[in-house]
């Protein structure tokens, strides 16, 4: 399967939310993501992390979570290299600030943008992901992309 | 299966340039020999990017085999991905 439009393999770039959606079960998105994730296993999709997405959920993860323990599990596992991680450089910042309005919703931060200066990269529009802000800028978020498969075979 | 030459790193830098036309035109990985070791392989651009998406995929594998290592009752809140800025941040 490849991205629709494209004959560009599937590629869905991963950000900090369905990172963390995946790794806590107590999360409310947990289930959504796993479901995605199976949706995207299914298709044969790859699936590929800035090196910011990481250190973003890395961070929030070690700042949240109360035990070291479980912190340092986290941490080995996310960082233990079996993830795709993309490298973040000047031309990709350069794209993300283009991307990234300072006076915009502080929900949308320069990391956000950076996932899509990733997503340009690699020449995809499926972002991993539950942040609408995504969908404004014409990107597709995985979760979305099997329900309009499925609602355009049922048509 | 994956057929492989083998190379000495010595005869890189004698004749590199051979050594990278046989890969690309083989398509056969070259194995560089260092102090009576395999250390490094040449492989062509087209088989970097097959393996590039094999990773990827993989990667996706790895996400789901990492689902869920933040067991309940570890006290993270449960709308951390979608407020995680307002939790890191402020």
């Amino acid at each position: 399967m490849s991205t629709p439009g494209t004959s560009q393999p599937l590629i869905a770039v991963g950000d900090t939310d369905g990172l963390i959606a995946v790794l806590s079960s107590e999360d409310v998105n947990h289930e959504k993501a796993l479901s995605t994730i199976e949706k995207l296993l299914q298709y044969d999709a790859q699936t590929v992390f800035p090196l910011t997405t990481i250190t973003e959920t890395v961070t929030t993860l070690k700042r949240k979570l109360n035990r070291p323990d479980l912190a340092e599990k986290v941490v080995n596992q996310v960082t233990l290299g079996t993830l795709s991680i993309e490298n973040v450089d000047t031309d990709m910042l350069s794209v993300a600030l283009k991307v990234f309005n300072p006076k915009g919703s502080k929900q949308n931060t320069l990391f956000d943008a950076i996932v899509v200066a990733t997503a340009k990269k690699l020449n995809t529009k499926i972002i991993f992901s539950t942040d609408r802000w995504y969908e404004k800028l014409g990107f597709t978020l995985a979760g979305n992309l099997f329900r309009e498969q499925n609602e355009n075979k049922n048509d | 299966m994956l057929n492989t030459v083998t190379v000495n790193a010595r005869d890189i830098l004698r004749n590199y340039k051979e050594v990278f036309d046989k890969v690309k035109k083989t398509k056969q990985p070259a194995v560089v020999i260092s102090q009576k070791e395999p250390q490094v392989a040449i492989v062509s651009l087209d088989d970097l990017e097959k393996l590039r998406q094999l990773k990827n995929k993989q990667s996706t594998k790895a996400l789901l085999d990492m689902a869920g290592i933040i067991p309940k009752g570890s006290g993270l809140p449960a709308d951390l991905s979608e407020k995680h800025n307002e939790y890191t941040w402020d």
